[in-house]
């Protein structure tokens, strides 16, 4: 038990830890006027955070993959019976857990011009049609994911065309609402569970995972498709404010009027994943009671947790963010923006929560064949460029275009030379990656270095979301590119040994052996057995 | 006279043909925490034998309590390999300390007596410079003969699920803990469906190591709770386990 339990504080500690120490670090030796009230919000919500994200990985494990696995496993045994009752089931199991994410009320608000209820509904709609061709997909087994996403990829290109600019960055931002740290395990789970009930071994490993990346097109193409409709209309959209500077004493009100939104907030966004796993368990899943008391608890740890990291990292770490942007960007060496960038970028997706899940899956389902250290590198070296890559962006003003159509069009290229399980974990990390941390420090760091510079927030910051969520694509592919060299180079069997056995290519049978030649084995410790 | 020669010659002739055909060979599992097997690859390597290969399990939890609460399953590894059984004590006294089995759930390393393998397998992992090492270390260890219990590997093949079901039953009657590994039942036959592919259920191997007097009764009792008549179809056996090392009779 104490083993277990120290494993989970090490990995909550080890993830949390080194971002909190950079930021102290800097603090003390670049910024060195942060206000106290700032650094202490920064240093209480690190604390939250170790807290939650420990909660929230066990808890994930114990309750989130095995409801989405069980329902995985019945959507296959339905499309058994009936082929065409799965689409209705998993078109509303989409649009459900979409319209009680959390993110999507506030996406909502952010456009005022059109209500609420049209953007919640388009989004659910899209991700709900998703997840019915990525299940299909998987079902049917007959285009691959990488024609699939090629496909979509320029249907989005395409339409962006016809959009007004707005509507393209709410279109974008709401691919991101599906990659919520609810969302996330849920359908990575049920992406899982589906193909787990195939045949061919191999090809439920490929089809394990791109479920999430396949559902973040949706979102995006449905928002578009509404913009097309209104374009007449005007919108203004206002993606958010950051809140700044704080004295002490308000350090401790601030976390207090934080904790009652995100206990209603994660609470509505669990309610629906708990409302269909109630409905398969009662209709056909039936899991055992053992199995049942294990999944309350976890979603017990999952619910604490992320209500004590959201509370951490939206409280404690935005207004830090925004202030190391702003006052490192003032500085006179403003380059500097670019090697601390790569530095958080590096260090801050080991406190993405979903990241975890991703990695733990990733080496659960091949077998431990990709362990979670070469993901956890290849994402950190992804997320450290694209930080880097963002930080040019701030201070020179380059359009994001010149990175992210070459960048995708890497991606792409790759898909046809790598291992295909590499292509669908690529796809799905791009949207794991650019979470909540991303969110809440990545961009106000950008806000606050882009308004201090005086440059354009709404097109010189927000690229750093698009960025995080494009460069894991190529560098996990990258490590699938690596894998396969390496899996090519190493021999089993030397040429001179494969040449002493050639004359006996016969099975050595031990007990004949015995009765032949008794007395000259070498070594005769179990015959004494018999 | 005659028939004596044609023996000899045969006799002659085989052992030629490679001594190594003669001895006997091992499979030595080592259970380990994850993250440790490379160790456990390295300590092999070191002694020689190529063929391993690992899989991914799970510790089992040691009460009902824990394991509702998630706070018991410990991530553990699975490394495999093939040994010639003059090696196999070295690679244990090596183990002893390289891979800290003696500290209580450090890990767990035991061999399978294998009635056969391939012909092909005796020229890569002995050749004559590997012999002189394993002759001088046989010297050594040739007082140090099998101590304590005899054990062996209770193997249960079972619907997914039910690993907390086997291992009350089993813990009921004296076993310590277990390790499952996810598997997968292939060649399922009635579940053809309209998209062409094929259900299959999914199981789980849940392996106990046992002294041998406790074999029986724990066998039995996961049989009642969890053998083929119940729901999760149990299917069970045991296999003979020569050496261990690593199992804490008080703790797993």
């Amino acid at each position: 038990m104490r083993k277990n339990l120290k494993a989970k504080i090490m990995e909550s500690l080890s993830s949390v830890l080194p971002i909190s120490a950079i930021v102290l670090l800097l603090s003390f030796t670049l910024v060195p006027q942060m206000p106290i009230g700032t650094l202490m919000m920064f240093m209480l919500g690190s604390i939250l955070l170790i807290l939650g994200m420990g909660f929230f990985s066990l808890g994930a494990d114990m309750s989130m993959m095995p409801m989405g696995d069980g329902i995985g496993n019945e959507v296959a045994r339905i499309s058994g019976k009936s082929k065409w009752r799965i689409i209705p089931i998993c078109f509303l199991i989409g649009a459900f857990i979409t319209i009680a994410e959390p993110d999507l009320q506030v996406l909502a608000r952010q456009v005022p011009a059109v209500p609420d209820a049209v953007i919640i509904l388009t989004v659910a709609a899209g991700v709900g049609a998703f997840l019915v061709i990525s299940v299909l997909r998987t079902l049917l087994s007959k285009i691959s994911l990488n024609r699939l996403l090629v496909g979509f990829y320029v249907l989005v290109f395409l339409l962006s065309a016809f959009v007004p600019k707005e509507f393209l960055a709410v279109a974008f931002d709401a691919g991101g609402v599906t990659t919520g740290p609810i969302t996330v395990p849920f359908i990575m789970a049920l992406g899982i569970g589906v193909a787990a009930m195939q045949r061919n071994g191999k090809k439920a490993e490929e089809d394990s995972f791109g479920m999430v990346a396949l559902c973040s097109i949706g979102p995006i193409l449905a928002v578009l498709i509404m913009g097309m409709c209104l374009s007449n209309t005007e919108i203004s959209y206002t993606p958010f404010t950051v809140t700044t500077v704080f004295f002490s004493q308000e350090v401790g009100l601030q976390f207090l009027n934080g904790f009652p939104m995100y206990i209603k907030e994660v609470a509505l966004g669990l309610l629906p994943v708990i409302a269909f796993f109630g409905i398969f368990q009662i209709t056909s899943l039936r899991l055992k009671k053992e199995s049942l008391i294990r999944i309350v608890i976890g979603l017990l740890y999952t619910y604490i947790g992320l209500v004590l990291f959201l509370t951490g990292v939206n409280v404690g770490f935005m207004p830090a963010g925004n202030y190391l942007g702003s006052a490192i960007a003032e500085q006179g060496y403003n380059w500097i923006l670019i090697p601390i960038g790569m530095l958080v970028g590096y260090f801050i997706v080991a406190a993405e929560p979903a990241v975890h899940v991703l990695n733990k899956q990733v080496e659960e389902i091949t077998g431990g064949a990709i362990p979670q250290k070469a993901m956890q590198l290849s994402l950190s070296i992804g997320v450290s460029f694209s930080v880097g890559i963002a930080m040019l962006r701030v201070l020179t003003g380059m359009s994001i275009l010149w990175f992210l159509i070459p960048g995708y069009a890497v991606a792409i290229g790759l898909s046809w030379k790598v291992p295909k399980i590499f292509t669908a974990v690529a796809f799905d990390s791009g949207g794991v990656a650019s979470g909540p941390m991303t969110a809440t420090f990545l961009l106000p760091f950008a806000m606050g270095a882009c308004s201090a510079l005086g440059g354009d927030v709404l097109t010189d910051a927000f690229g750093i979301v698009a960025m995080v969520a494009m460069t894991p694509l190529v560098t996990i592919q990258c490590l699938g590119l690596f894998y396969q060299r390496k899996l090519r180079r190493t021999k089993e069997v030397t040429d001179a040994e494969a040449s002493l056995m050639a004359p006996e290519d016969d099975i050595i049978d031990f007990d004949s052996l015995e009765t032949a030649n008794l007395g000259n084995i070498p070594n005769s410790g179990e015959e004494s057995d018999e | 006279m005659n028939n004596k020669d044609v023996l000899k010659g045969e006799k002659d002739t085989g052992l030629k043909k490679n001594l190594a055909a003669v001895e006997r060979f091992k499979l030595l599992i080592a259970i380990v925490d994850r993250g440790r097997g490379t160790k456990v690859v390295n300590l092999f390597r070191s002694h020689h034998l190529h063929f391993d290969f690992a899989c991914l399990g799970s510790g089992t939890a040691s009460s009902r309590i824990l394991s509702y609460f998630g706070l018991d399953e410990t991530a553990k590894e699975l490394v495999w390999t093939l040994s010639p059984c003059r090696r196999v004590r070295a690679v244990f006294q090596e183990a002893k300390t390289q891979l800290k089995l003696q500290k209580p759930g450090g890990g767990i390393l035991f061999s399978v007596p294998l009635s056969a393998i391939s012909g092909q397998i005796p020229p890569v992992l002995i050749k004559p410079e590997y012999s002189k090492e394993d002759e001088s270390v046989d010297e050594n260890l040739n007082g140090s003969q099998k101590k304590g219990r005899a054990y062996e590997l209770i193997l249960t093949i079972a619907n997914r699920g039910f690993t907390d079901r086997i291992m009350e039953a089993a813990r009921n009657a004296g076993a310590k803990g277990g390790t499952t590994i996810s598997a997968r039942r292939v060649g399922y036959e009635d579940g053809e469906n309209p998209f062409g592919f094929t259900l299959q259920p999914e199981k789980e191997i849940i392996a106990i190591l046992i002294p041998k007097e406790d074999k029986l009764p724990v066998m039995r009792a996961i049989n009642r709770e969890a053998g083929l008549k119940t729901e999760c179809r149990g299917i069970l056996f045991s296999v003979p386990v020569d050496d261990i090392l690593g199992l804490q009779e008080e703790d797993i």
